[in-house]
This record gives structure tokens, C-alpha cells and sequence, in this order.
């Protein structure tokens, strides 16, 4: 099950990755606007459906202690993953404006995640660390490099 | 004392947010009312609201969730993050167009409108909810996102009216 969690969002990435090969768009819009809509999108409904249903067994696997701030940071991914989604056909300030929100977040998950790494199971955790930094960096340079041609949205 | 002030910060800044939004409109004579209401909305009580809340968070973890009525929890760093994200998107959106700030009013409102749902399960639930759980948070996850809500809805009636939507 920990295993469905942690590999959603290295899945999502991957897809992103595919997709924008076959997009004639500009690399860096292209890829920013997969990247939200997948990983961050959709990846982090996922991971909000296991934190919501499956806290236990996610703290359990996670070596935390399950705490009433689980549902918040659930609501956390629920409000990144709406957002990510809203943005895939919107303009550029409404995705540059998600884009922050979501490297802050992905990024300070990921480095947490690695301070925290020698107490996880290197195998369930890393496609988590790896999609949370990769993610993050990738949709920073994408976000600075993409220039103003709104030509999926308004 | 202390905690009064340091959990009150985000309210404060809602009021702010109104005085020096009327300042603007009336004295300036700048846009309109919902324009700068929604614009000093994200820069006071979303941008130095939530990086007050990152703060608080990530270096007083134990005041935080003692006040709110929780246990202290490694999820609270990762919150941190989050509250931090929200607050920069609110200060840049005090300077950006109207889709940044449609964004932004988007994850707030949604962010604190689940907070204050929380807040009402918690309080409906437990009996001996802590004073802080019940009015510096309930009452600030409730009134912001409801004025962004609203003035947002105003700003676009203005701008649909001025045809720049």
C-alpha cells in the first residue's frame, strides 16, 4: 500500500516527462503546466486520498505518530492538488502563483524527507524524495524560464 | 500576553487590512474599494499572516499545537512549508494582476475554509476545547476567506463592467 503512496507521484512525474515530448508548446510552458497537472494535480489528490483514509498505516510506515495535524496537512495536499489542476489550462500568473506555493512545499517536504531518511526503508522513501525535489526544481526553472505567450489559457 | 499577541497577529492584520484599504480608496483615490480591499487582504492577513503562522510553526512548535489544543507533530514542519508558500503568493499578490490573484484567493480561501471545518468538528466534538482553538483561529479561518471571497466576486463584476475580462 506504502508502496501505491510513494510511487503515485514518482508515476506522475514520469507521465509528465512523456507528454511533453509529444506537446509542440514551448519546453518550459509545456512541462510546467504537465508538471502541475500531474504531480502536483493529481499526484497530490492521491496522496491526500492515503493521508485521509490510510493516516494510520502512512504515520505506521512513515515512522511518525499519528496526530490531528495529519488531516490538516492532508487538507494541505487537497488544496495544492486543486489548484494544480485549476492551472493546467489557465494563464501564466494564475500557474506562476500555484508554482510558488507548490516549491515551497514540495521543496521543504523533500529536504525534511531527507534529513529524516535514515529512518525509512531507503526503497519506499526514495520515490517520494526523488518526484519532491525533482518537481520542485524542475517547475522553478520552468516557471523562471517561461515567457509570456499564454497559449493554452487566457 | 505574549500568546495573545503572537496568535492574534493574522486577525490584527484582517482589520489593518480594512483601514489602510479604505485609506487608499478614499485619500488616494486609487481603483476601487474591492480592488485594494482583496489586494491588502493577501499582502496583511494571507502574506504576513501565514509567514507569521510558518514562523510560529517551524520555531514554536510546542506554543503553536499547545494553543490550538493538539499534540506537538513532526507534520507541523511540513505545514510550515505550506504556510510559507501561501504567504509568499500573498505578498507578491499585492503587486500582481487579477489571474495571480484569483490563484491565490483559490488555495487560501480553500486551505482555510477546511481549517475552519476542522476548527467546528474539534469544537463540536470535544468538550474542553482550548480558548485559542476557538477564537484567534475559527474566527481568522472564517472572516478572510469569506471577504476574499466576496471581494474578488466584486472585483470581477468591476472589471467584467470595465470589459477587461
Amino acid at each position: 500500500m506504502i508502496l501505491f503512496y510513494t510511487g503515485g507521484a514518482l508515476v506522475a512525474l514520469i507521465l509528465a516527462g512523456l507528454l511533453v515530448i509529444k506537446s509542440s508548446k514551448p519546453f518550459p510552458e509545456a512541462f510546467a503546466r504537465y508538471l502541475l497537472l500531474f504531480p502536483i494535480g493529481i499526484g497530490q489528490i492521491w496522496q491526500f486520498y492515503f493521508e485521509t483514509y490510510f493516516s494510520l498505516e502512512i504515520a505506521e510506515y512513515l515512522h511518525v505518530l499519528a496526530n490531528s495535524f495529519e488531516g490538516r496537512f492532508a487538507l494541505s495536499q487537497l488544496t495544492l492538488g486543486v489548484a494544480g489542476i485549476l492551472s493546467f489550462r489557465k494563464p501564466r500568473s494564475f500557474c506562476f502563483a500555484v508554482a510558488i506555493v507548490a516549491v515551497c512545499y514540495l521543496g521543504g517536504a523533500g529536504i525534511l524527507h531527507l534529513i529524516d531518511a535514515t529512518r525509512f526503508h531507503l526503497l519506499l522513501l526514495a520515490p517520494l524524495i526523488v518526484s519532491e525535489i525533482i518537481v520542485a526544481i524542475s517547475l522553478f526553472f520552468c516557471v523562471l524560464f517561461w515567457r509570456k505567450t499564454n497559449s493554452w489559457g487566457g | 500576553m505574549k500568546t495573545f499577541i503572537a496568535l492574534n497577529i493574522p486577525f490584527a492584520a484582517y482589520f489593518l487590512a480594512i483601514a489602510l484599504s479604505g485609506i487608499t480608496y478614499w485619500v488616494k483615490k486609487k481603483n476601487f474599494f474591492s480592488e485594494n480591499f482583496a489586494r491588502y487582504l493577501y499582502l496583511l492577513p494571507m502574506g504576513i499572516g501565514h509567514l507569521w503562522i510558518f514562523c510560529l510553526q517551524s520555531f514554536f512548535p510546542d506554543l503553536f499545537a499547545t494553543e490550538g489544543g493538539w499534540s506537538r507533530s513532526s507534520y507541523q514542519y511540513r505545514l510550515g512549508f505550506m504556510d510559507l508558500g501561501l504567504g509568499l503568493t500573498g505578498v507578491i499578490a499585492f503587486w500582481k494582476d487579477y489571474n495571480f490573484c484569483l490563484a491565490a484567493g483559490i488555495m487560501e480561501c480553500w486551505f482555510l475554509l477546511g481549517y475552519a471545518l476542522f476548527q467546528i468538528i474539534t469544537i463540536v466534538s470535544i468538550e474542553n476545547v482550548p480558548y485559542g482553538n476557538k477564537v484567534y483561529f475559527l474566527s481568522a479561518d472564517l472572516l478572510i476567506p469569506i471577504s476574499i471571497i466576496v471581494s474578488m466576486a466584486f472585483w470581477r463584476h468591476h472589471n467584467s463592467q470595465e470589459g477587461r475580462l
